[in-house]
């Protein structure tokens, strides 16, 4: 037995779902789909290379990507959705299957029908009733005809048989997000007034007749369900949580071989997996599931990112198998790691959902954290041993740095980097500690370079100051350099205030080395400038933002910009847009806005946290100095963790 | 729902700049949420209406929202509408925002986003605070 396996022996022990054996008790969820695909829905090279690595992550259980299931293409929820309507299809889930049935796991592949976010290629989507879309990026609806429902399960049945001719152990449905089966099952989608709508008995009835047909059609097969504890729907005529757990027990009474509990739809007015949600929030609901059906096995992982808790609630009786994705997609080798006893390696997701803002961008997902998701088939992707081992030096301990740095340890280079603070983490480290959202996500990033760097041996020279002087007495040590120090305000650009002098620097502020008066005001509603005001107010400053354009949070990830609209309102820090600071004096700020009405706000501290620019003066002050020289992250363009973290990492598998 | 639609209209050429994008024609039905649940169907809905000279509020019948004559529908429940109609002499947006944050404020979109984006109804849903990515959060 392995170290990890005895400290988490609930999650490593055997599992068994429908008559075969698990390796252990965790499933790798289906998630959202990844838009690798070709537009026709057949799986791509890209998308081969990718389940090639979800096969080898250690889960029990593999579960495939949602296929829509319909010719017509009424169930396909993203452009580029994997497709199982014709056997045209299947030889690429053969090699799928193949790949997971190689590492011992077994297989299920998910059909889903994504109903009210179906039809993205059409001109409209189906659904039980006719309710508008609450998200205009979905289709117009069409209400659902008997006939089209019976072709609809025909559509799922057909599927599941080509899905176990492809090799698969069984089959999931799902009703997670609000898809076909949960349109039915919730009053707010299900407005019918034939056999199909009303009670919960009707609106179950489409359920019921898609699990009996799969099972007619499948037999011997798995089937899994994911059903949701909770819409969130409710406020808005959705089913409550009590009739989320009446349609369970109607599905287990079908013969289900597994539910999965699942949180919310997309279009739910509230948060149900992001970094604000707490792990471990929703746990409830699948210990319910499970007191409620304990003959059903539970597969739960609703913002349950930490294998560690995921054990002790199996220890628990909460759930039988931990089901995850997100977490895998920052770090593929998460369950090894786990096993291993090395979880102290691991990537953690940070809850950015760059993932699902990219996909509802109709765009391949990608991780913050996983530079290299999604290019598994690209060769320069790969870490792999540089040709010629070079001795580097690195200037900067942030993300883009660091990232560069184990990379290009882990390619047999040896790594030297230069920090001018006494810790990894650059501006990342002041700003991590002030996210609203849960600090300990962004700083887990500081932690994983912090062990990665002493596992790689990548030498860390801290308080050392890179400029020309620095650089001559370094001169012929090096074969490459790498810049990566990141952005500063541009001071430069704030010349034109009078009084310019006294505005201080919003990173030396998030770092602590800089003091701000009990009335603050702070220059630039963008992320930087955001999380400072937030932060400053939370700890009882008076703030006010002034920001040039019309709208706050311009460069916040897009599943992130409400959350600090929400914030700000909620904080109640008044924000002047289509603004500018003139002067700077005493008294506070002198805000002009763009009719040229002035107006000044009463303040002891102005802080500048816009514009940024690229730290870029030492490319041409160590030109002449050293081999190769090159840079990454924000010392190109200022922009923030996920580019600096793509950009370490790619110059780390190149140089 | 409030039918006073002078005072309405009133409220919404106060807000001019925010309407300003969008094409003549483009319009946004407001109702109660125990209308749009089917509780009284045939009912009536406020219109905010952009025309050529400026926004324009008006009252007209609602048949439900499979056939509403609007692009955007926003239902709101009890705290809603009480909300909406305490701040019809004040800062409305700033109250719809509220109210669309706190859950008492639902909208339907009858159009979809491109087409809302060409009428120029970006910044205003923007400003509303409508999630226009998809909330898996």
């Amino acid at each position: 037995m392995n170290a990890g396996e005895a400290k988490l022996p609930h999650l490593f022990k055997p599992g068994r779902i429908a008559g075969h054996d698990t390796a252990n008790r965790i499933k790798y969820g289906a998630c959202c789909v990844s838009n690798y695909n070709d537009r026709d829905g057949r799986i791509s090279a890209r998308e081969l290379a990718r389940t090639r690595v979800i096969a080898a992550t250690g889960c029990g259980i593999i579960t495939n990507q949602g296929a829509y299931p319909d010719p017509r293409g009424e169930g396909k929820a993203y452009f580029r959705q994997v497709a199982l309507h014709d056997d045209r299809f299947i030889p690429e889930f053969e090699t799928i299957a193949g790949f997971i049935r190689e590492r011992g796991a077994i297989g299920i592949q998910q059909i889903l029908h994504a109903g009210r976010y179906g039809g993205i290629d059409l001109g409209y989507c189906i659904q039980p009733s006719v309710v508008p879309q609450t998200l205009p990026h979905f289709r117009p609806p069409r209400e659902i005809t008997k006939e089209q429902i019976r072709e609809t399960i025909r559509d799922h049945a057909e599927a599941a048989k080509r899905a176990i001719r492809a090799g698969f152990h069984g089959t999931e449905v799902t009703s997670f997000m609000g898809y076909l089966l949960a349109n039915f099952n919730s009053k707010f989608t299900n407005r019918r007034t034939d056999e199909y709508g009303g009670s919960l008995e009707n609106r179950g009835r489409f359920m019921r007749e898609l699990i009996d047909a799969i099972k007619q059609a499948t037999p011997d097969h798995p089937l899994v369900i994911r059903l949701n504890g909770a819409e969130l729907m409710d406020p808005w005529g959705g089913n409550t949580e009590d009739e989320c757990f009446e349609l369970m027990q109607q599905a287990a009474r079908c013969g289900v071989d597994m539910i999965s509990v699942t949180v919310g739809w997309q279009e739910a007015p509230e948060s149900s997996i992001g970094r604000d949600i707490p792990p471990g929030y929703w746990n409830r609901l699948a210990a319910r599931a499970k007191k409620l059906l304990p003959e059903v096995p539970i597969a739960f992982g609703v913002r349950l990112p930490d294998p560690v808790m995921a054990n002790e609630c199996i220890a628990k009786g909460e759930f039988d198998f931990w089901e995850l994705c997100r977490p895998l997609l920052a770090d593929p080798e998460l369950v090894i790691k786990a096993r291993e006893d090395r979880l102290h390696e691991a990537r953690r997701c940070i809850g950015s959902l760059n993932c699902l803002s990219r996909v509802f961008r109709d765009l391949p997902y990608t991780c913050t954290m996983n530079p290299a998701l999604g290019h598994e088939v690209e060769p320069e992707y790969r870490v792999r041993p540089a040709a010629v081992k070079k001795k580097i030096m690195v200037v900067g301990a942030g993300p883009a740095g660091m990232e560069f740095a184990i990379t290009a340890a882990k390619r047999g280079h040896a790594v030297t980097v230069f920090e001018k603070s006494d810790r990894i983490g650059g501006n990342l480290l002041g700003f991590a500690a002030r996210d609203l959202a849960r600090p300990d996500d962004l700083m887990s990033v500081v932690r994983h370079y912090e062990v990665m760097a002493k596992k790689l041996a990548v030498e860390m020279k801290f308080g050392v100051e890179a400029n020309p002087k620095f650089m001559r007495s370094q001169l012929h040590q090096y074969d490459a350099a790498v810049l990566a120090v990141g952005a500063r305000i541009n001071r430069a650009a704030l010349r034109d205030i009078d009084g310019h002098e006294r505005l201080l620097d919003a990173f030396e502020v998030a770092q602590g080395k800089a003091v701000v008066g009990r009335r603050v005001v702070v220059i630039g509603g963008g992320k930087i400038g955001l999380t400072l005001a937030e932060s400053l107010k939370k700890g009882g400053h008076e703030v006010t933002i002034v920001e040039a354009s019309k709208r706050i949070a311009g460069d916040v990830m897009p599943t992130f910009k409400w959350r600090h609209t929400t914030w700000i309102e909620e904080l109640g820090i008044p924000v002047l847009t289509c603004a500018r600071v003139r002067k700077v004096d005493e008294q506070g700020a002198t805000v002009v806005d763009d009719k040229g009405r002035e107006t000044v706000v009463p303040a002891d501290s102005i802080v500048a946290a816009a514009p940024r620019v690229a730290d870029q003066a030492l490319f041409h002050e160590f030109e002449w100095m050293v081999d190769e020289l090159h840079g990454c992250g924000d010392a190109l363009i200022p922009r923030g963790l996920d580019s600096a973290i793509r950009e370490g990492y790619r110059l780390g598998c190149r140089l | 729902m409030p039918e006073n639609t002078q005072r309405w209209t009133d409220a919404l050429r106060r807000e001019a700049a925010l309407f300003e994008p969008l094409t003549a024609g483009a319009r946004i039905g407001i109702v109660a949420e125990a209308i749009v649940a089917g509780a009284a169907r045939a009912s009536t809905m406020l219109v905010w209406q952009r025309e050529r000279e400026g926004m324009r509020a008006g009252v007209e019948r609602y048949d439900g929202f499979e056939s509403a004559p609007v692009d955007l529908l926003i239902a709101l429940d009890e705290a809603g509408v009480e909300g909406i109609e305490g701040a019809i002499d004040g800062d409305f947006v700033r109250s719809l925002r509220a109210l669309v944050r706190g859950g008492h404020a639902l909208f339907f979109a009858r159009r979809p986003r491109t087409e809302l984006e060409e009428s120029g109804y970006e910044d205003l849903l923007d400003e509303i605070g409508f999630a226009y990515l998809g909330a898996c959060r």
